[in-house]
């Protein structure tokens, strides 16, 4: 059966890296070089998309390749 | 190791992350570039397995307010900054966005465009979209695109330009053994039909997710009652926010099936919405089709839909009961689908195979010198062959009209045996000729004085297609004293452009004096920046002009 919190099973596990707070952080060029330090190794999957409009901050995320019994 | 972006968003569907991630993927393996994906999306499902890079931001036009979006967008820059991509390389709808992006300009830039629908190519053509792409690559069989109703003027941009070149659909394809395997986990004995209306997200606020899969449950608990072996399975997609479906005996419900290309091929019926890559994945297999446009967003699916059932022995319906159910029930007592598309790495391979050439190219750039057509009327007691013998190393690639080459005269006969383009030189007198009889006879280009009225109003009054294309030219009577007046009428049109096309009429020369005179011609052209082209390269200029904004 499908209902209103299916979407998120289908979304993979992802570690918060860091935050970036929108109207009072000033660190957009260490931001940049952390994301593409990060990218290391091949198949790193980093995310922006989560936003907490109040709070105005914006997560970044990482993909959790990690296998599930060490999570 | 140099790196090449592909951007990507996707709005309602799957469709762009999985192309680009095949794409992504054969570039790795190629192992020349590193390619990183730089997506905008709402959903990680896809990359749950990628062996790629990405750095995934949400939708940035959806982003709720200003300050985040220009944050976003910023962070975006900075970071393609720090990438230096050698190629950039977009998916299918050009957006402004990322032309304005510091870090991108004076990149090279090539699109990768699936299928749009005609209405909505032209657009963006007229809009002057594609003129900012060194390339563009159509991810579509030549032969759909041209079944399709394109305009004459993208027909001949296309056609006649180096822009654009057909590399095949991009989809994924499961082996036999996936198939095969998938095929065992639902159900090896009874009939298994595949419902999908692609990845759940919708168009419009008009409930068609809800609708498809609501009337397919229906038509499945009828067939149940009656004993029919049918299996059904419902893969909504992730976005899917219609009202919750309950398995059954006969129906299995999915939100995500990562094998979605192997179960659409081992189905024996589906019932899809046919956006390009749930279409693609299924005409790898043998089912019957039934296929349920939904509102899209430049796909035309309507029209779509009906030539594709035309074409494989389909059939199109409406997502409600009273059109899917007798639909379902003749597609089950149908025998399998003939024609299948097969696998194929042919489109992925000429993606790869641009990528890296245009990585090569863009280490060195180089400035063309300015380019002149320089075309020759024989005179009146010469054929053009005795012509062609005395032209001078210099202008052997000066175009003689009428010797049997690519141009002539309006009203001459082309030469049915020349390959390549053809052009046309025409004054103000058209009667006698349609338009379209020249594009039959492989006319790709009429080239015209500067009065130009008379020829532009022929075309409007009779349209061929694909367009014709046209050019204005300077023509100039060649007199035995005046060489030198020659030399600076080409000084004073090769200095307001890059470009020109000379009519040299050599109507009036006596044949003694013609060497000479050539020769005049040719030894000045010599020392000038300027080379002498071909009508192919004229012809692709012409054909990028309509790419042009059209204010």
């Amino acid at each position: 059966m499908t209902d209103d919190s299916a979407p998120l099973v289908v979304e993979p596990m992802t570690i918060l890296v860091c935050a970036f707070h929108v109207r009072r952080d000033d660190r957009l060029d260490s931001l940049a070089d952390d994301i593409v330090a990060l990218l290391e190794p091949d198949g790193t999957v980093l995310d922006l998309s989560r936003f907490d409009r109040r709070a105005d901050v914006v997560e970044l995320r990482k993909i959790d390749r990690r296998p599930k019994e060490r999570r | 190791m140099r790196s090449a972006v592909i951007l990507v968003k996707n709005g309602i569907g799957f469709g762009h992350i999985r192309r680009a991630l095949l794409i992504a993927e054969a570039l790795q393996h190629a192992g020349r570039i590193r390619p990183v994906i730089i997506s905008q999306a709402s959903s990680l499902a896809l990359y749950q397995a990628t062996s790629v890079r990405v750095v995934n931001f949400p939708l940035l036009h959806r982003v709720p307010s200003a300050i985040t979006e220009d944050f976003y967008t910023d962070l975006m820059n900075r970071v393609l900054e720090r990438l230096s991509p050698a190629v950039v390389i977009e998916d299918t709808y050009p957006d402004a966005r990322y032309r304005h992006l510091a870090a991108l300009i004076d990149r090279p830039r090539i699109l990768v465009m699936r299928r749009l629908d005609e209405t909505s190519f032209d657009r963006i053509r007229e809009r002057g979209d594609f003129a900012h792409y060194d390339r563009i690559l159509i991810a579509q069989d030549e032969r759909d695109f041209r079944q399709e109703e394109h305009s004459p003027e993208s027909l001949a941009a296309i056609e006649y330009g180096s822009q654009f070149a057909f590399v095949g659909n991009i989809f994924a394809t499961a082996s036999s053994a996936d198939i095969a395997d998938v095929r065992r986990a639902y159900t090896s004995t009874r009939p298994l039909i595949v419902v999908n209306g692609g990845a759940g997200g919708d168009q419009m606020p008009d409930g068609y997710g809800d609708r498809l899969f609501n009337a397919c449950s229906q038509v499945a608990a009828a067939l149940a009652e009656e004993g029919n072996p049918a299996r059904f399975v419902f893969v909504t997609g992730p976005y899917y926010a219609g009202r919750p479906l309950h398995p059954t005996e006969n129906v299995e419900v999915r939100r995500f099936e990562p094998r979605l290309s192997a179960l659409l091929a081992a189905a024996d019926v589906a019932v899809i919405k046919p956006g390009n890559n749930a279409l693609s994945e299924t005409l790898a297999g043998q089912a019957r089709l039934i296929l349920v446009p939904d509102v899209s967003f430049m796909e035309g699916l309507d029209e779509h839909a009906e030539r594709v059932a035309s074409r494989y022995d389909g059939s199109v319906g409406e997502p409600s009961r009273a059109s899917l159910e007798p639909l379902i029930r003749e597609a089950l007592i149908r025998p399998p689908r003939v024609e299948r598309v097969g696998p194929s790495r042919a489109a992925i391979d000429a993606v790869v195979r641009e990528v890296h050439r245009m990585a090569d190219q863009s280490s060195r750039p180089s400035i063309q010198p300015k380019s002149l057509l320089l075309m020759l009327f024989p005179p009146g007691h010469g054929d053009a062959e005795s012509i062609r013998k005395c032209l001078p190393r210099e202008l052997e690639d000066a175009v003689v009209v009428g010797d049997g080459g690519p141009a002539v005269r309006f009203g001459q006969i082309l030469p049915s045996m020349s390959t390549g383009p053809r052009a046309v030189v025409v004054g103000a007198d058209t009667r006698g000729i349609q338009p379209q009889e020249l594009v039959e006879a492989g006319v790709q280009l009429l080239i015209h004085g500067r009065e130009s009225a008379p020829v532009a109003r022929w075309l409007r009054l009779h349209p061929p297609s694909p367009a014709l294309l046209s050019i204005s030219a300077e023509f100039v009577v060649a007199r035995v004293e005046s060489a030198e007046r020659v030399h600076r009428r080409l000084a004073r049109l090769l200095e307001r452009s890059a470009s020109a096309v000379l009519v040299l009429d050599l109507g009036g020369m006596p044949t003694e004096e013609l060497p000479t005179y050539l020769q005049l011609v040719g030894s000045w052209l010599s020392a000038q920046p300027v080379q002498l082209v071909n009508l192919q390269a004229i012809v692709s200029a012409s054909a990028a002009r309509l790419l042009e904004r059209k204010d």
